[in-house]
C-alpha cells in the first residue's frame, strides 16, 4: 500500500482525542502531587535495581567482593518487584491526568509497548534465576544478568520512546497513517536520547549509595572492615553516575526547543530546578563524606535526599510536558468531578497500611538483624 | 471515534488482551488462594508431630509460590493493563477515570502483599513461629482485599447495575448485581488452585512415600469447597447476567461457516467440564496419592488454565457488542450517540479524529473505515478475521449487511453514510482479487435496489 499521498497531508490540527466525560476525580493539584511522589520513589526503585544490576556485572568480571555480590544477588529481585509495584500509581495518574496523550502514543507504538510485558517477565526472571542458581559458573551467571540489563535497558528505552511522543501529537498521525501495527518508535525525536541517558544514568548514582550504605553497616554489624570494598565501589560509581548525568543533562538542554525550556524554568520551574541541583549536590556530598567516615548517618541521610532529589526532577519534568502541550492541551481544560470519599477510602488505607507495614518490618528486621550479627560477630 | 485503533495483525488487539488475562487469572488466582494455604499449612505444621519436615516442604512451595506468583503474576497483571489500554483505550480511561481510587486502594494492597510475603519468605529462619502464621494470615487478607477491590470492575464492566454515565454512582457500579456471585466463585476458586499448586509441589518429595501422601492429601482437600459449592454460586451468577446474554446462550449463534456456534455455551460447557475433571481428578490424587507425578499435577493445573479460559471468554462473550455494557460498545461508540440518528449516519471519516484526510470514495476510503471501525475485535486474516469472513459477499449484499450489522445482536451498529459502506465492501472486495472501485460498489448496490422496487411494484405478493 503506497501511504505517500496519506503522509503528505499535513493536518491542520492534531488528532488529540477529548478529555474523558468523567472529568478529574479531584483537582489537578493534587493528582499531581500524588503523581511526583510514587514516581520519584518508582524512580528510586528502578535506579536501584538497574544500578545494582550494573554494578554485580561489575563485581563478577571484576571478581570483587563477595559481600557486595551476595547484597545484590538477593536484592535485586526484591528492587525488582517494588519497581513494578511502586510504577503503578504513576501510570495510573499520568492516564487520569493525560490519558488523552498516553493512549495515543501507546498505541501508536503499541508493538513496542505490549513487548514491554514480556521483556519485563524476562529481566525479573533472570534476576531471580541467578539467586536461585547459587552454583553456577561466572560465565553462565554473566549471560543471565546480561540478559537481565540488555531487557531493563531496553524497557527504559521504549518507556522514554512512549513519553517523548506523548508530548508530541503533531507527529502522530504520520506514524499512525503509515504503522497501524504499532512497530514504532519515537526515534526522529530529537531530545530522545539525551533524555534517555539523563533516565538511566542515576542507577549509578542510586546503586552506588546501596552499596555505600551496604558497605558501612556491614563493617559495622560484623565489627570488621569488611564492608569497605563495596563502600569504596559505590562512592566511586555515584561520582561516575553523577558525571555521566550532568552530562546528559547538558546535552538535553542543548536540543530542547528554546522557547520550551525558557517557560519551563520560570517560576515553580526554576525552584525546583535549583533545589534539585542543590540536593544532588548535598546528597554527593554526604554520601562521598558518609562513606570515607563509615558514618550511616551521613550516608542514609544522603540517600533520603537523592528521593527528594528525583522529586523536584519529576516536578520539573512535568512542567516541561505542560509546556510542550500547552498549545493543545492545558490541565484546567478538564472538569473535575470530586470523588473525596473514594478518595478518603484510599487515603486512610494507603497510611493504615504503610504504618501497618512499617511496624512489621522493622519487628522483623531487628530480629533478623540480631541474628545476623550473632551469626557474623567477631 | 477519539482515538487510534491498534492494528495488530493476526491476534489484533483483543486477544492480546485474552491470552494475558487467561495466564494472569490462574497465578493471580494461586497468589490469593496460596497464601490461605501458606497460613493453614503454617497453622497445620504447628499440631503435627512431623512440623518441622511439613514447614522444610512448605519452604518449597513458598519458593515455587514466590517466584511463580510475583515475577509471572505481577508482571502479567500490570500486562493486562498495557494491553487493554492498547485494544480499548476509551474503555480503559473510563474504568480508570471512574475507579482510579480503587485502583490506588488495591496498589495499598499490592505493596502490603509483596512487603509481607518478602518478611515471611525472608524471615524464614530468624522469626518466632508466631511471627510466620501472623504474616502468612495477614498476606492472605491483604491479598484477599486485592480480589474484593478488582472484582468491582471485572463484574461492573458486564453488569454496570444502577450506574450510569449521568449519575456515575461509584458504589452501585462497584457493588453491581454480578460482584458477589463472582467473589465467591473466585475465592473457592482459588482455594482449588491452591491445591493444586500444593499437589504440583509435593510431587517433588522423593524420598518419602508417606509424607508425599500426606502432603498430597492436605493439598486435595482444598478442591472440597469449590466443587460442593460453585456450582450453586454459578445458578446465582446466572441469574444477574443481562437478559440478552442469557438469550444468547439460548439461541446460540450464526457461525463463520453457518449454522449454531453456540459460543458461549461452548465456553460456559469448557469451564464447567474442567471444574468437573479438576475435582476428578484431585479425589484419585486422595485416593492414590503414590499415583500422581509431576505430569499428572502439570496436567490438573493445565486444566484449570483451560477451564479459566473459557470462564474468561464466556464473560467476554456475554459483554457482546459491549465492552462496558449498555454504555460503551466494543468498538469505542457510545451508547448515546448510537441512539442519535443524525450521529450515525454522517460521513464517518469527516467526523474521524484519526483520518489523514483521506479523500471520500478513493481506494484508502474503505480500508480507513476498517482500521477505525473494525479493528478494535477483528483481523483481516488472524483472529475474527474478515477476509474469510466476506469471502462470498457481492457488492450489494455487502452494503445491505452492513447497514444491518447489529441486528445479530453482537456487533455493533455501523456508522456512516451508504458511500461509506459502500467503500468498506469494496474494499474487503478488493482483498478477495476482486478490482472494484466503491463507486462500482455503489452503482451494483443501487441496480440492484432499483431492481427488487420494479419487481416490488410489478407484483407485490411475490417481492414481499
Amino acid at each position: 500500500m503506497n501511504f505517500s499521498n496519506l503522509i503528505s497531508a499535513t493536518l491542520a490540527q492534531a488528532p488529540i482525542p477529548a478529555a474523558d466525560p468523567l472529568g478529574y476525580p479531584m483537582p489537578a493539584v493534587l493528582l499531581q502531587l500524588l503523581s511526583y511522589l510514587t514516581l520519584a520513589l518508582h524512580f528510586m526503585a528502578v535506579n536501584f535495581t538497574l544500578g545494582g544490576l550494573i554494578y554485580l556485572i561489575w563485581l563478577k568480571v571484576r571478581k570483587g567482593d563477595d559481600g557486595a555480590k551476595s547484597f545484590l544477588g538477593l536484592s535485586l529481585p526484591l528492587g525488582f518487584s517494588y519497581l513494578v509495584t511502586l510504577g503503578i500509581p504513576p501510570l495510573l495518574f499520568v492516564q487520569v491526568m493525560y490519558g488523552q496523550m498516553f493512549y495515543s502514543s501507546s498505541v501508536i507504538i503499541g508493538a513496542a509497548w505490549i513487548l514491554v510485558v514480556p521483556l519485563l517477565i524476562l529481566a525479573y526472571g533472570m534476576l531471580y534465576l541467578n539467586k536461585l542458581k547459587k552454583d553456577s559458573t561466572t560465565n553462565a551467571q554473566l549471560i543471565v544478568l546480561g540478559v537481565a540489563l540488555l531487557t531493563m535497558l531496553s524497557v527504559g528505552f521504549i518507556y522514554v520512546n512512549n513519553l517523548t511522543l506523548s508530548m508530541t501529537p503533531d507527529t502522530w498521525m504520520e506514524k499512525y497513517a503509515a504503522t497501524p501495527s504499532g512497530a514504532n518508535l519515537n526515534l526522529s525525536e530529537p531530545t530522545l536520547f539525551a533524555r534517555y541517558v539523563l533516565f538511566m544514568s542515576p542507577a549509578l548514582v542510586v546503586g552506588g549509595a546501596a552499596l555505600v550504605l551496604m558497605g558501612i553497616f556491614r563493617s559495622k554489624w560484623r565489627g570488621n572492615n569488611s564492608g569497605d570494598a563495596a563502600g569504596s565501589l559505590g562512592m566511586r560509581g555515584l561520582l561516575l553516575g553523577r558525571v555521566i548525568t550532568a552530562a546528559a543533562a547538558g546535552a538535553l538542554i542543548a536540543v530542547l526547543p528554546k522557547n520550551l525550556l525558557s517557560d519551563t524554568l520560570v517560576g515553580a520551574g526554576r525552584v525546583h530546578l535549583i533545589l534539585g541541583i542543590a540536593l544532588a549536590l548535598l546528597s554527593t556530598a554526604l554520601l562521598v563524606l558518609g562513606a570515607k567516615k563509615k558514618n550511616g548517618l551521613l550516608a542514609v541521610v544522603g540517600t533520603v535526599l537523592l528521593v527528594l532529589e528525583a522529586a523536584m526532577f519529576v516536578v520539573v519534568r512535568d512542567m516541561l510536558r505542560q509546556q510542550y502541550l500547552a498549545p493543545q492541551f492545558t490541565l484546567s481544560d478538564v472538569s473535575v468531578h470530586e470523588q473525596w470519599g473514594m478518595f478518603s477510602i484510599f487515603a486512610v488505607s494507603m497510611v493504615a497500611g504503610l504504618a501497618f507495614l512499617i511496624v512489621l518490618t522493622v519487628k522483623v528486621s531487628k530480629t533478623a538483624i540480631a541474628k545476623y550479627k550473632e551469626t557474623h560477630a567477631g | 471515534m477519539n482515538y487510534p485503533v491498534w492494528n495488530f495483525p493476526i491476534l489484533g488487539g483483543s486477544l492480546v488482551v485474552a491470552i494475558i488475562a487467561i495466564i494472569h487469572i490462574l497465578i493471580s488466582h494461586l497468589a490469593i488462594g496460596g497464601g490461605a494455604f501458606l497460613a493453614v499449612a503454617e497453622i497445620w505444621s504447628n499440631k503435627m508431630a512431623d512440623g518441622e519436615r511439613i514447614r522444610k516442604w512448605l519452604h518449597k512451595f513458598a519458593t515455587f509460590f514466590l517466584v511463580y506468583t510475583t515475577v509471572f503474576g505481577a508482571i502479567t497483571g500490570v500486562g493486562i493493563w498495557f494491553s487493554i489500554q492498547l485494544a480499548s483505550p476509551e474503555a480503559t480511561s473510563l474504568l480508570i477515570h471512574q475507579f482510579v481510587f480503587a485502583w490506588a486502594t488495591e496498589w495499598v494492597t499490592f505493596i502490603g502483599e509483596l512487603t509481607v510475603l518478602y518478611l515471611y519468605y525472608y524471615g524464614w529462619n530468624s522469626n518466632s513461629r508466631r511471627m510466620q502464621v501472623f504474616l502468612a494470615v495477614a498476606y492472605f487478607v491483604i491479598a484477599w482485599f486485592s480480589l474484593f477491590i478488582i472484582n468491582g470492575i471485572l463484574t461492573f464492566m458486564l453488569t454496570p447495575g444502577a450506574w450510569t454515565l449521568e449519575n456515575k454512582d461509584i458504589a452501585a457500579g462497584f457493588f453491581n448485581p454480578g460482584y458477589f456471585p463472582s467473589l465467591f466463585i473466585r475465592t473457592l476458586t482459588m482455594f482449588l488452585i491452591a491445591g493444586l499448586a500444593g499437589i504440583l509441589v509435593a510431587t517433588q518429595i522423593k524420598d518419602d512415600e508417606a509424607f508425599k501422601t500426606k502432603i498430597i492429601r492436605f493439598s486435595a482437600k482444598w478442591v472440597i469447597p469449590a466443587a460442593i459449592l460453585v456450582p450453586g454460586l454459578v445458578v446465582w451468577y446466572w441469574f444477574t447476567l443481562p437478559e440478552s446474554t442469557l438469550a444468547f446462550y439460548d439461541a446460540g449463534m450464526v457461525g463463520v461457516d453457518g449454522g449454531k456456534m453456540e459460543g458461549l455455551a461452548r465456553f460456559f460447557w469448557l469451564a464447567v467440564t474442567s471444574g468437573a475433571l479438576i475435582v476428578m481428578g484431585a479425589s484419585v490424587a486422595a485416593w492414590k496419592p503414590k499415583a500422581v507425578h509431576l505430569a499428572t499435577a502439570i496436567s490438573l493445573l493445565l486444566v484449570a488454565q483451560v477451564g479459566i479460559m473459557g470462564a474468561e471468554f464466556f464473560r467476554e462473550m456475554a459483554r457482546k457488542p459491549y465492552v462496558i455494557r449498555g454504555v460503551l460498545y466494543s468498538n469505542a461508540l457510545w451508547q448515546h450517540n448510537a441512539e442519535n440518528s443524525a450521529y450515525m449516519n454522517r460521513p464517518y471519516l469527516s467526523e474521524a479524529k484519526w483520518n489523514p484526510e483521506i479523500e471520500e470514495m478513493s481506494a484508502e476510503h474503505g480500508e480507513w473505515i476498517y482500521r477505525l471501525q473494525c479493528a478494535t475485535c477483528h483481523t483481516l486474516d488472524g483472529y475474527r478475521d474478515l477476509t474469510y469472513r466476506t469471502r462470498n459477499w457481492t457488492p450489494a449484499f455487502g452494503v445491505r449487511f452492513i447497514e444491518k450489522l447489529d441486528e445479530q445482536k453482537v456487533m455493533p451498529p455501523f456508522q456512516g453514510t451508504l458511500k461509506d459502506r459502500a467503500a468498506l465492501t469494496a474494499y474487503f472486495l478488493n482483498i478477495h482479487g476482486n478490482p472494484v472501485t466503491p463507486a462500482q460498489v455503489l452503482e451494483l448496490y443501487e441496480q440492484e435496489e432499483r431492481a427488487k422496487a420494479a419487481a416490488m411494484n410489478a407484483n407485490p405478493k411475490e417481492a414481499n
